[in-house]
């Protein structure tokens, strides 16, 4: 309201009376730009008198930086009433001025701008400030937040007129002439004089005496800083803002230590004659102890702000007792791994004397102290833990993690990460941290996530099962049939006048073996159509291939194709789930079938090879059909690809999945005779 | 005595036909694969042959086949697990007597196996 002026003249108003009062610049402009109201603030800050501004654009009147002109702001103040920012702009007598302007936007009743307020703000020298904090933060962010700057006021003056009778002989290469005269550079080094310096300032270079500073700057100025001298001159001549560099100075006392050094040229300075010297101490030393008085700080703040949990042990008890043993030539590696009593004597010793508000939520307590005091209520699940980690420390490693179960003082179990650190300079004081990382969801989600996969690869397993089914229905009837025909040639036998008991004696024992070759396939089809949860097993990928070959032996003779087993002897046994492992196989194998099917290939077969890899066995299968388009390639094992008519396209990306999950690489390609050429790799039980 | 050949991959099964076969009072002998039978003299002093069709090696219907173009009529009874009618088309179009699926009766194969011999 108070920003209304509708005469657009500067009159003797209320309205502009109060406008006055306020320290902000606020002026008015109309649709145009035209400026109708200036209060005088704006005078202030901009230079122009009312009657010089009323009516002016008010973009002519204060340009704008080039950068700085953009419809697009006009146009979105207008559309969402409000803009808020930062503008640079030329004052009256040509200064730059940063505003931080804030505009609105005033209407009539049919929603037609009227008029646009602006308020603003001179933040030239805040804005100027944050970017020398800026530069500086860019390599001493630290060191700003750690210590303080030495300020010094230096009179300028002698070295205006020292550089003044310099022109005057004719001198006007100024940087070749300090280059080439290092004498005069330490001459303005004396004429120059310390009128003033601050408290840091003191306690850097002095000896608790400021008098004794406020003198020329010889003392200070080690010869092989004279470059950053003559340059400071260069820069002030030249009419630079400042001079930053890292150059050694020195203490009354005669120290020398490096020093982070800026020349400032503020125009108040200049106008006096003077320059503003600071220097900030970047010596080793001075950063060690800052490090030093700020490390304990820093401790406490993130130990009790970190997300995870941490407990700060007191091992001293533990250490104490472990070298008296050692002492008495105990071997307490042997020990931990034998004695259940030491092992519940050591979660005795080792007490929580600190935890964090993390630790308080994950054990279920309220109170701190409630965790205080011996380790050996969260131990109470896996005590074993505690062992290992232990031992870990015994073989001298720097810290130890696992995946364990901790027990909460509310009664909880719950799946963590353990993690302790044995750093030289703590386990000294006899201090360890320990951290927990809760990690149920993560638990849950993979037993989620692996009961998916399960009823996929299940799903998976039945689909194949069905496109096997005339092949299983041929297998089982073949025993089916040979008892059937058994039997009847037995009671054939037995119904003649003089039975010949050795003949069903023969035909029965052939029965028995005929029921159990049926059983044996039902088994084996029921192992695979069964959830079962993965298990990991010992097994051998010789067996595994003749099982999955067994289980084909139908399908492939029904198909015409031809199975050849190259299998190298005394592979390592692998670790993984039988049931899984038969899949791809079986998976493998029936697509290199189905992929020879369209062909009119002669030959049609399938190759298996087994043989001893890396750390591990490798298994290829491969087919001598027509092999993959080189566009497929890259995306076979990727869910829902086929190639297939009527596949699914789950296949080969469960196939990845399982080896994938038995630490195995799968991979696909074309064989040099031109089939497809599937390999896989599982690790041998030995290797890690 | 009429003298039957029983040609099956199938240990069990050719042991059970044999045996049912001389139960009847026929003279039976057993070959694993159509092969073995050709290489131990083939038709040749047998009046009837009882084969299986799916066999590694040859099948029934190649075997039939070949006795077909040697001009050896022998009556061939040819046994399957399978029950595709495009099976039972090409089994007709080879000139088998009969083709009996299995598990079948043993009434079905002595009947199979006289009517071959009444031919």
């Amino acid at each position: 309201m108070a920003a209304r002026d509708d005469s657009g003249r500067a009159g003797a108003g209320d309205a502009r009376d109060l406008l006055d009062l306020v320290h902000d610049s606020i002026f008015v402009r109309d649709r145009a730009g035209c400026i109708r109201s200036w209060n005088a603030a704006s005078e202030t800050l901009y230079g122009w008198t009312r009657e010089q501004a009323i009516g002016r654009r008010v973009n002519d009147l204060l340009p704008l930086r080039r950068a700085e002109r953009d419809a697009a702001r006009d146009a979105q103040a207008i559309e969402t009433g409000r803009w808020e920012g930062r503008l640079v702009r030329t004052a009256a007598d040509g200064r730059t001025l940063t505003i931080e302007a804030r505009w609105s936007v005033r209407r009539d009743a049919a929603g037609e701008v009227i008029e646009i307020i602006e308020t603003g703000r001179d933040v030239t020298e805040r804005r100027e400030i944050e970017e020398a904090l800026h530069r500086s933060e860019y390599r001493y962010r630290n060191l700003f937040q750690a210590m303080a700057a030495a300020f010094w006021e230096i009179d300028f003056a002698p070295i205006g007129s020292m550089l003044r009778e310099l022109r005057a002989s004719g001198v006007t290469d100024f940087a070749a002439h300090f280059a080439a005269h290092p004498d005069y550079v330490r001459a303005m080094i004396r004429a120059a004089r310390v009128i003033d310096v601050n408290e840091q300032g003191v306690a850097l270079f002095g000896r608790g005496d400021k008098p004794e500073l406020l003198r020329d700057l010889a003392p200070f100025w080690p010869d092989e800083s004279l470059p950053v001298f003559a340059a400071s001159v260069l820069a002030a001549i030249g009419r630079k803002p400042n001079y930053v560099t890292e150059t050694p100075l020195r203490t009354l006392d005669g120290r020398i230590f490096d020093a982070l050094f800026t020349a400032a040229f503020p125009p108040e300075s200049i106008a006096k004659g003077t320059l503003l010297i600071g220097v900030i101490d970047v010596s080793d030393r001075t950063a060690a102890e800052a490090d030093l008085r700020h490390s304990e700080t820093r401790y406490r703040t993130l130990f009790h702000h970190m997300p995870v949990a941490l407990l700060q042990l007191d091992m001293r008890g533990l250490f104490v007792r472990i070298a008296a043993l050692q002492a008495a030539g105990a071997d307490v590696a042997a020990m931990l791994e034998g004695d259940a009593a030491f092992l519940d004597e050591i979660l005795q010793l080792v007490a929580v004397d600190e935890v964090n508000q993390a630790a308080l939520k994950l054990f279920g307590v309220t109170a701190p102290a409630d965790l205080y005091g011996p380790i050996a209520p969260a131990w109470q699940v896996r005590p074993d833990t505690i062992r290992r980690s232990l031992l870990a420390r015994l073989r001298g490693e720097i810290g130890y993690v696992e995946e364990t179960k901790i027990a909460t003082r509310d009664g909880r179990v719950v799946d963590v990460l353990y993690n302790i650190a044995f750093p030289p300079l703590l386990t000294d004081l006899g201090i360890n941290v320990v951290t927990f990382m809760d990690l149920t969801d993560r638990v849950e989600a993979q037993a989620a996530l692996q009961r998916v996969q399960a009823d996929f690869a299940r799903a998976a397993r039945i689909a194949t099962l069905g496109e096997l089914t005339a092949s299983i229905a041929h297998e089982v009837n073949q025993p089916l049939a040979a008892i059937a025909t058994n039997g009847e040639a037995g009671l054939r036998w037995l119904s003649r006048p003089e039975p010949d008991i050795e003949e069903v004696r023969q035909l029965n024992a052939r029965m028995v073996a005929d029921a159990r070759r049926a059983a044996d396939i039902i088994k084996r089809i029921r192992g695979i159509a069964t959830p079962s949860a993965p298990t990991r097993a010992e097994l051998s990928v010789n067996a595994l291939v003749e099982e999955a070959s067994l289980f084909l032996a139908h399908e492939l003779q029904a198909q015409g194709v031809a199975l050849r087993l190259d299998l190298a002897p005394a592979l390592p046994p692998v670790r993984g789930d039988r049931t899984q492992l038969q899949q791809v196989l079986v998976n493998l194998m029936v697509n290199a079938m189905q992929a020879m099917a369209g062909t009119r290939s002669a030959r049609r077969a399938i190759t298996v090879r087994s043989r001893a890899a890396d750390d591990g066995v490798a298994i290829e299968i491969e087919d001598s059909g027509p092999g993959f388009a080189p566009e497929h390639l890259g995306s076979l094992f990727a869910s829902f690809f086929t190639t297939k008519p009527d596949g699914m396209g789950i296949g080969l990306s469960i196939c990845r999945s399982i080896i994938d999950d038995h630490g195995g690489r799968i991979a696909a390609a074309n064989a040099p005779g031109g089939g497809a050429l599937f390999s896989f790799t599982l690790s041998a039980t030995g290797s890690p | 005595m009429p003298q039957v050949s029983i040609i099956d991959d199938d240990e069990s099964l050719r042991g059970a036909l044999v045996s049912l076969v001389r139960s009847f009072g026929y003279g039976a002998s057993g070959f694993d694969s159509a092969e073995q039978f050709l290489a131990a003299g083939g038709a040749a002093g047998f009046d009837c042959i009882v084969t299986d069709i799916h066999m590694p090696g040859l099948s029934g219907i190649e075997l039939k086949q070949r006795l077909a173009a040697a001009q050896d009529t022998t009556p061939v009874i040819m046994i399957t697990a399978r029950s595709e009618p495009a099976l039972r088309e090409r089994v007709r179009d080879s000139g088998a007597m009969c083709l009996l699926t299995k598990p079948f009766e043993a009434s079905e194969l002595i009947a199979c196996i006289e009517q071959a011999l009444v031919a």
